[in-house]
């Protein structure tokens, strides 16, 4: 008895830890974009080339990097990318894919036939290969970054609504619903809409954190928004050449990605464990 | 004991013993491995405009006369004697005999001389060496070990520049035809080596020509294994998965210079490292524009602290150690003054926006952040592209750019710079200058030693002045390896001399 | 059971020319026009109009449609602008590195991810679970290119155990396995965190079931309960989470064979895409996609084979 007791009280104590630390971080991180000019000390594109590869200092609480260039001001401004194109991406794939969700799920027959197929086509590509195609053929901006790394999500969101749209649309309620007689677009949007908004928040979420993974893939691999804009996977990546004498340059941002990214994931998860009673099943 | 046991304990014993046996057999091997910058496209010597290529293409093929190792000095190498006629426009050459082609492709004649140069010269070939042998008119045939070949003009630097450098390959028509479209992965020489195998993005491997004119190498074997990333190569430089490399990046130099069991050399190389403009792009169009970014950079920041070492600043379009270098030309002070004040002649006080494209190969990645920077405090805001090595190359020579870098090692002779570079007929002209064709042509043809040292002082000082280039650092050649390797003359030009290289352990 | 099959690779096709559409249409987004890009602005324009007529340019767009794909199911992906060579050539010469890799990826997620979500799952809401979740929830969040850099700096350069970069001599098993195993670790440690969720979650729901209680009550030591029952039937759902995670591993190749210089797809794409070849861009990815698809359908008839259940839908 006591063990099932201490079991459930833990279960819960955990969770709610792991949804607050994570909407805290998160919170801040979007203060840090938000408040970008305000907070970073320095402007993150200024050379101080005789000061390169300082160790972190009082003057430079994080070091410079290869051009003397302030790391803590280039992991600020550095959040701003990754939030802005974690975010709108996700914006995207939501956007289109749970339009294309909706209309397969409900529709049915041909047209769902049609749509899936399309889906399983965009789902044959790997998330990174697409947003490197289409950065590759469109060129590199941050536009191309948020239309890249969005255009690659919009399966998984088609998916994920067209799946609660089938499980939603035998249900007696829209069965009322449709025998008083509503036109579907109706049905659709007054009804089914709402009742999936919970499920499509909680993958949003989670989404952003493989949005901002993808980002710095991108700029990683110099195909995402172009230096001297400081982007978290340039940094990493520049920072290689001196890994040997001075490797807070390519370290730090990468804590920075995988603090942002477990912040998300963690407060997906938490979000998930208070909207969405059914789906607590899982833990 | 049963006879199983026994029989069984022999067989052992018998395996082991040719185990053994075959593995000493492999330790008593000469092999050198080293590092190449890239991967190799084509060893096709007639196609070859990469450094990678080069590397392993010195190493098969032969020219008529070649440089001495590590030296820019020119000694015979198929050619054993030559005379040149009075108006320095026939050449006459007396071939080694007894040299043999690689892989029973027979032996080596004067027809083989006769087809590698028409071959490069050939349109069909789309050599990108094919400018070098431009003043050529006629290659004949006199007899199995006699080629003559006629110039146009006389060209001073023939036999010290063109035939020693990349056009000079000697090449084996039959091997050519045989492999078609995939010679380059073929390639048949006469050198001191054989390309053995390739393995893309893993090895090259290239073993030892035991019919090699002058002896079989030291080494069995070389392998060339790629690393473009330079501190990946110093990790396997110290772990001894390579011997020996060639390197240039300013971090891993003052790293290895100080360590323990590993050798560094270097030498200043004749290569010039530019920024070029697309002078018929506007607004580089205006010479006014072009010095204005000359004042605007500051090369002293660039060559000290992010070439640390390993460089000089550029301040001619020629090297240093060119003939005819003078010191004697407009100077381009680091002045932001300078710069604006030219900047607003031109009509541009606000700035404009212009796209870099640089080379993915060190340094050109570390110093362009740089030059972004100091060009945007004269408001020209620069969008930096890198290409990877070999496609920039191309890109810049079809001028595909209004901004661009330009590495250029050459053999040291100013015509090398001056004609490939700034002639309109030149097949490195990055520019699209031509106002001096007439003076560089004088040049080329002039035999006397003072004359066309005047000539070329006076290019000098008028191309630098248009600045249709901005000349921003000499390389240093850079060596690093283990102290057993021994034998290896430092190459200044791109090569890598296997042939007295050797291990010592 | 035939008739599934078949069903299954019927339905793999559209999906594959669906793809190769994309591809298709992908590549004549390209600004500009190809031959130029080709050629130069500077070429003389009869050089420009006979590439264009090469490159089949001038037809209408429908007639290169076909034609591209009667090429492609022909095995001919186009010619690489940098090397000249065939790009079904170049992908194969580097096919072997990024299926080992992947493989290899594979194989680390499933040793690391089942014995953990196993664990969790038996050890349910206890600090084992929790120390092994945020472990899994970690693993996601850590980008793979940083795991290999830090990884490359500890094993390679401060302790020197393992290669730093390369693919190792192709000859040589044990030197390839050596050369495997932090690019495969750096995969597969992202992929394992997914495996060992599903396998806690599949794991949690076998465990309530009737059989495990029943196996319980009979006295079968709980060792032989967890792995002789529960795990058989939980693995199940595992096997279609990895099989799906390949297309995620496929792609996580590609960064990590940068972050290693080994040869392989990733860093072929990444070389083509800073060249400007899109012959070789576009064959990379078309052959990229199609793979994935393969994989997929394969999943789908080892699933089918491990659950008869699955034929009767």
């Amino acid at each position: 008895m006591v063990k099932i007791r201490r079991s459930v009280a833990y279960k819960a104590f955990v969770k709610n830890k792991a949804g607050l630390f994570g909407a805290v971080v998160v919170a801040l991180i979007v203060i840090f974009g938000i408040f970008a000019p305000l907070l970073a000390p320095y402007d993150p594109t200024a050379q101080d080339i005789p000061n390169r590869l300082a160790k972190p200092s009082i003057d430079h609480p994080l070091g410079t990097d290869q051009y003397g260039r302030d790391i803590l001001s280039r992991l600020i401004y550095g959040a701003r990318i990754s939030l802005v194109v974690g975010i709108l991406s996700v914006l995207i794939g939501i956007l289109i894919g749970v339009i294309l969700g909706l209309v397969a799920g409900y529709s049915g027959g041909f047209i769902d036939l049609l749509i899936c197929k399309i889906i399983d086509v965009l789902m044959s590509f790997p998330m990174l290969l697409l947003a490197m195609a289409i950065v590759a053929i469109l060129g590199t901006s941050l536009v191309n970054s948020i239309l890249a790394v969005g255009i690659s999500s919009i399966p998984r969101f088609a998916r994920l609504t067209r799946g609660q749209v089938l499980v939603l649309k035998n249900t007696e309620f829209i069965d009322a619903v449709r025998a008083l007689g509503s036109n579907p677009v109706r049905i659709v949007f007054l009804h089914l809409l709402p009742n999936i908004v919970s499920p499509i928040i909680i993958m949003g979420t989670l989404y952003i954190a493989t949005a901002i993974i993808m980002e710095s893939n991108l700029s990683f691999l110099g195909l995402g928004v172009q230096p001297p804009t400081a982007t978290w996977g340039g940094m990493i990546s520049d920072g290689r050449a001196f890994l040997r004498s001075s490797p807070w340059v390519s370290t730090i941002p990468g804590i920075a990605i995988a603090l942002s990214v477990l912040a998300f994931n963690m407060l997906g998860d938490g979000l998930r464990d208070a909207l969405d009673p059914k789906l607590k099943d899982e833990q | 004991m049963s006879r199983v046991l026994m029989r069984t304990l022999r067989d052992l014993f018998l395996i082991s013993f040719v185990l053994v046996s075959f593995s000493s057999v492999g330790s008593t091997e000469n092999i050198l491995k080293a590092r190449l910058l890239g991967n190799i496209s084509t060893i096709d010597g007639a196609k070859i405009n990469q450094v990678n290529d080069h590397v392993i293409a010195e190493n098969v093929y032969s020219h008529l006369v070649r440089y001495k190792p590590g030296s820019v000095d020119i000694e015979p190498d198929l050619a054993v004697s030559w005379t040149i006629s009075r108006d320095g426009k026939v050449y006459t050459f007396n071939l080694r005999k007894g040299v043999k082609w690689h892989k029973e492709f027979g032996g080596f004649t004067a027809k083989d001389v006769k087809y590698s140069i028409e071959r490069t010269l050939d349109p069909k070939t789309k050599s990108p060496n094919a400018g070098d042998f431009s003043l050529v008119d006629k290659v004949e045939v006199i007899d199995d070990y006699t080629v003559r070949i006629s110039l146009k003009e006389p060209y001073a630097p023939f036999l010290t520049v063109t035939l020693p450098y990349r056009a000079g390959w000697i090449l084996n028509q039959a091997a050519v035809e045989k492999f078609g479209s995939e010679y380059g992965l073929n390639p048949i020489g006469t050198g001191p080596f054989i390309f053995d195998r390739y393995i893309p993005g893993t090895e090259v491997v290239l073993s030892a020509n035991k019919d090699y004119y002058a002896g079989p190498p030291k080494l069995d074997r070389i392998v060339f294994k790629p690393i473009s990333e330079e501190t990946v190569a110093e990790i396997a430089l110290e772990r001894g998965d390579i011997d020996i490399m060639y390197f240039r990046s300013p971090e891993v130099y003052q790293r290895l210079k100080v360590k323990k069991g590993i050798v560094v050399e270097e030498k200043t190389g004749p290569g010039i490292y530019s920024l070029v403009f697309n002078i018929d792009k506007k607004p580089f169009s205006d010479p006014r524009v072009r010095k204005a970014i000359h004042h605007a950079i500051n090369k002293d920041q660039i060559v000290k602290y992010i070439l640390g070492g390993i460089a000089t600043k550029g301040t001619n379009v020629l090297p240093p150690n060119f003939l005819s270098y003078t010191e004697a030309v407009t100077q381009y002070d680091y002045s932001l003054e300078k710069a604006k004040g030219l900047l607003r002649e031109a009509g541009f006080g606000e700035g404009f926006k212009t796209t870099l494209y640089y080379s993915q190969l060190s340094p050109w990645p570390l110093v362009v952040p740089v030059i972004q920077e100091d060009l945007k405090k004269v408001n020209i805001d620069v969008e930096l592209k890198g290409l990877e090595h070999a496609s920039l190359m191309s890109f810049i020579r079809a001028r595909k750019h209004d901004f661009g870098v330009q590495p250029m090692l050459r053999p040291p002779d100013p015509d090398m710079i001056f004609y490939l570079m700034f002639h309109s007929k030149g097949t490195f002209n990055a520019t699209g200058y031509r106002s001096e064709d007439e003076n560089i042509e004088k040049a080329r043809v002039e035999m006397s030693l003072d004359k066309r040292k005047a000539i070329y002082v006076q290019l000098q000082k008028k191309v630098v002045e248009d600045s249709p280039t901005i000349p921003l650092f000499y390389l240093k050649v850079l060596v690093a390896r283990k102290p057993y390797v021994k034998g290896h003359p430092v190459d200044l030009l791109n090569g890598f001399w296997g042939y007295s290289t050797y291990i010592e352990k | 059971m035939s008739r599934y099959i078949f069903r299954t690779i019927f339905s793999a096709l559209p999906t594959l020319i669906g793809v190769l559409t994309c591809v298709f249409l992908l590549t004549r987004l390209i600004p500009g026009d190809p031959a130029l890009l080709i050629l130069g602005e500077n070429a003389p324009q009869e050089q420009i109009l006979q590439l264009r007529k090469d490159l089949g340019l001038d037809q209408p767009i429908y007639v290169q449609y076909f034609h591209y794909l009667y090429q492609v199911f022909h095995g001919n992906l186009g010619i690489s602008l940098r090397t000249e060579r065939s790009v079904i050539k170049e992908i194969m010469d580097v096919l072997p590195y990024t299926t080992e890799l992947a493989i290899a990826g594979i194989f680390v997620s499933v040793i690391i991810g089942v014995p953990i979500g196993v664990i969790s799952a038996n050890r349910r809401n206890t600090m084992t679970d929790f120390v092994a979740m945020t472990f899994a929830i970690l693993g996601v969040s850590m980008p793979v290119f940083w795991t290999g850099i830090l990884s490359t700096l500890l094993f390679s350069l401060y302790l020197g155990w393992l290669p730093a970069i390369g693919g190792g001599d192709p000859a040589n098993l044990i030197d390839r396995i050596l050369h495997l195993i932090l690019p495969s670790t750096a995969i597969g440690m992202a992929a394992s965190a997914i495996t060992a969720r599903m396998t806690r979650a599949s794991m949690l729901d076998v465990l309530h079931q009737d059989y495990i209680q029943t196996a319980r009550a009979k006295g079968l030591e709980e060792l032989k309960v967890l792995y002789k029952h529960a795990l058989r039937n939980a693995l199940i759902p595992v096997i279609t989470v990895v099989g799906l995670n390949m297309g995620r591993l496929l792609g996580g190749t590609i960064v990590t064979e940068i972050v290693f210089a080994r040869p392989g797809m990733g860093k072929l794409l990444v070389d083509a895409i800073y060249a400007r070849d899109y012959p070789q861009v576009q064959g990379v990815v078309a052959f990229f996609a199609a793979m994935v698809i393969i994989v997929n359908l394969l999943v789908d008839l080892a699933y089918s084979i491990a659950d008869p259940r699955v034929e009767l839908s």
